[in-house]
């Protein structure tokens, strides 16, 4: 949390990332809600740094471990005491 | 967790009438005292469910899915060997990721026997930094990353510093906090935000390297 309420551009924009990562709070967001409501081009930048997240969410690729590995671990932990 | 567990093998009656706090007390005792079955069962209930998760992370620590299999045995191992520091009921996730993250660092880099390669520039401006030298949005225009494929954007998260994909990995792939983030990680929270956002500047330097490169967007 960084504790900056937001006044102007300038603050909004360094307030943009911590509240989309939920860094936030109550009275931050709801200070940095009203400026980006009231302010077309920091809107603009929320909602293309909140579709950035977004796709690096989707396409960074989220990997399964193969079942043999899985086998060897459970059958390694039921050696150990 | 802890009492439904521990209920198997010492008979003890549902504490139906303690109080909520008694019972959080239960849940997060240390579980140094616990039989192998019952360190089993928490093993299967708390620790695996978070494997392919583990996995993932290992994956882009190493892009080497051998050692990143090594890695996540490694870690589950530790984790099996030091259950009894491990509290039933906290963030057996976060702990995981710590586990195999020092791993990594312990264990994986020596046996590369080769430093990571971080710009010193790199170093400099996020070492134990709060954050002073705020540099701005890189802003890249939506239309330029959708068109980007998933080979790309590994190919983008592979070319920056392993210390600064970590933590794209640690935020926007497994969505942990900066406070957990700084406890994986072992870094204050505003070496979090900086690192993150460098991270996120430097990928999209990439992405749009990327988009001029493939000729769709003029330069």
């Amino acid at each position: 949390m960084n504790g900056r309420i937001v006044h102007n551009c300038a603050e909004c924009e360094k307030q943009i990332e911590q509240i989309l990562d939920r860094a936030c709070s109550s009275v931050e967001k709801t200070h940095f809600l009203q400026h980006i409501e009231s302010c077309p081009r920091c809107m603009g930048k929320y909602q293309r740094e909140e579709s950035f997240k977004v796709f690096l969410k989707n396409r960074i690729p989220q990997k399964r471990i193969s079942p043999t590995i899985l086998s060897s671990i459970r059958s390694q932990i039921r050696g150990e005491r | 967790m802890l009492l439904s567990i521990s209920n198997n093998n010492t008979n003890q009656q549902p504490m139906k009438n303690q109080s909520a706090k008694q019972e959080l007390k239960e849940d997060i005792r240390k579980v140094s005292d616990l039989s192998k079955i019952d360190k089993d069962k928490i093993f299967e209930s708390e620790f695996l469910p978070h494997v392919d998760a583990l996995y993932t992370f290992a994956y882009h620590l190493t892009y080497n899915e051998d050692d990143a299999n090594d890695l996540v045995q490694e870690a589950l191992l530790k984790a099996y060997r030091f259950i009894s520091s491990y509290n039933i009921g906290t963030n057996a996730k976060a702990w995981l990721f710590k586990i195999l993250k020092n791993a990594f660092i312990n264990e994986y880099r020596k046996k590369a026997k080769r430093p990571f390669k971080v710009d010193y520039e790199d170093i400099v401006s996020y070492h134990n930094s709060e954050d002073t030298s705020y540099v701005g949005f890189l802003d890249l225009r939506e239309d330029i990353f959708q068109g980007i494929l998933g080979d790309e954007i590994v190919t983008a998260l592979n070319s920056i510093p392993v210390d600064f994909r970590t933590v794209v990995v640690l935020c926007d792939l497994q969505g942990f906090t900066y406070e957990e983030m700084a406890k994986i990680i072992d870094i204050p929270i505003g070496t979090v935000r900086s690192r993150l956002h460098r991270a996120r500047n430097m990928l999209k330097e990439k992405l749009k390297a990327y988009a001029e490169k493939s000729g769709y967007l003029s330069k």
